[in-house]
């Protein structure tokens, strides 16, 4: 692949599961998709957002904070399990290549939102924006959804789910 | 009849052979042979536990429950934590909806939830968090010396993180599902995620094996 410049090295940064060229256009920003936040119960303190941030920038971005108006605080984070023990550890920030895809899924990365302000009900838009390193930002919202139903439109039927 | 000295040697290693397939056949029963498909997951020596007080979503409780009863499902894990335990949790309410429907009801399991992080998780803040998983679920936690003695010989670890300057921590936990016999021994690990189904072949093949074993 050296020299082909039609195919781009994507870091393989762990956990950067799913990695996948995409045509990256100069003047195109990141995109996120299929965001959902995990319903939690009506006295959770911590809730957990997953999503797809597809990098269609021709250069790398790095997401350096996160916020909601919803919560008191949020935070990246990426669980691990190993050996047996799930770990869950903050980022300061999360590199996504040019062209890349960050997948934020159930035991791995995500965002982790702190003391809900009000309480949190499946199907409400929860307002989201990540920060990027270069200044620039990002809003966007995810909804609250029961995690079995998610499980299931994630995988159409199929039972496995995999843990990162 | 005169035997040959290379005779009398190979008459001497067959009954030893014999001899040594034998015994280890008793030893083998007498640890439970565990079949093929529980290897990886049934233990291959089933851990007594000593029973301690806990605080239940119920009140005071025992643990593991002192007569002989039924078996149970244990996660180790904290009620902050916004990933790894509502995914297990929800995984485990996802067996449990499929158990109720094949598994006949004499032969259904305990589900507990014992949060290593009694300080944040008292048993009335519990008792509220997992109604949303299961209307069976059982949460619990209780002081350090219960916590520690359980989760070590259980094999679990957890470690309570350091607080930032909001006060809130994350806790390092096993992510494994422990199960338990209904004579108080750990019996069995499983690593989610849990397929229900596979799960639920698995747990019967568990008691099948453990009844054999009581034989």
């Amino acid at each position: 692949m050296p020299g082909n410049n039609t195919q781009r090295i994507l870091s393989a940064s762990i956990g950067l599961c799913a990695l996948a060229a995409f045509s990256a256009i100069a003047g195109e920003v990141p995109r996120v998709s299929d965001s959902w936040i995990r319903s939690a119960p009506p006295n959770a303190k911590t809730h957990a957002a997953y999503l797809t941030l597809r990098n269609h920038a021709a250069t790398g971005v790095e997401i350096i904070g996160v916020e909601s108006p919803q919560y008191e605080r949020a935070e990246l984070h990426h669980s691990k399990t190993i050996d047996g023990v799930a770990t869950m550890i903050k980022q300061d920030q999360i590199a996504v290549q040019p062209g890349g895809l960050l997948k934020m899924v159930p035991g791995g990365f995500h965002v982790m939102l702190i003391k809900p302000k009000q309480p949190v009900r499946v199907g409400d838009k929860i307002d989201l924006k990540f920060r990027f390193s270069d200044g620039t930002a990002l809003t966007f919202n995810a909804e609250v959804r029961s995690a079995r139903k998610q499980m299931k439109l994630d995988h159409g039927g199929h039972k496995h789910h995999k843990m990162n | 009849m005169r035997m040959t000295r290379g005779f009398g040697l190979a008459m001497l290693s067959l009954l030893f052979i014999g001899g040594v397939a034998i015994a280890s056949s008793f030893v083998l029963r007498g640890e439970g042979k565990i079949p093929t498909e529980l290897k990886g997951i049934a233990l291959s020596k089933p851990v007594p536990l000593d029973r301690r007080t806990f605080m239940s979503t119920n009140g005071e409780a025992v643990f593991p429950v002192p007569s002989r009863s039924k078996w149970t499902f244990l996660v180790v894990g904290y009620a902050h934590c916004p990933d790894i335990c509502p995914f297990i949790l929800e995984n485990l309410a996802e067996v449990e909806t499929q158990m109720l429907k094949s598994v006949a009801k004499a032969k259904l399991p305990r589900f507990v939830f014992l949060s290593v992080d009694p300080q944040r998780d008292t048993p009335d803040f519990l008792k509220n968090y997992v109604k949303h998983f299961s209307d069976r679920l059982v949460g619990m936690t209780g002081d350090a010396a219960s916590i520690d003695g359980l989760t070590q010989q259980i094999g679990a670890f957890y470690r309570l993180g350091k607080p930032d300057s909001e006060g809130f921590y994350p806790v390092d936990h096993s992510g494994e599902v422990f199960l338990i016999d209904p004579t108080g021994r750990l019996f069995a690990k499983f690593k989610p995620p849990l397929d229900a189904d596979e799960t639920i072949d698995r747990f019967l093949g568990l008691t099948a094996h453990f009844q054999a074993a009581q034989l």
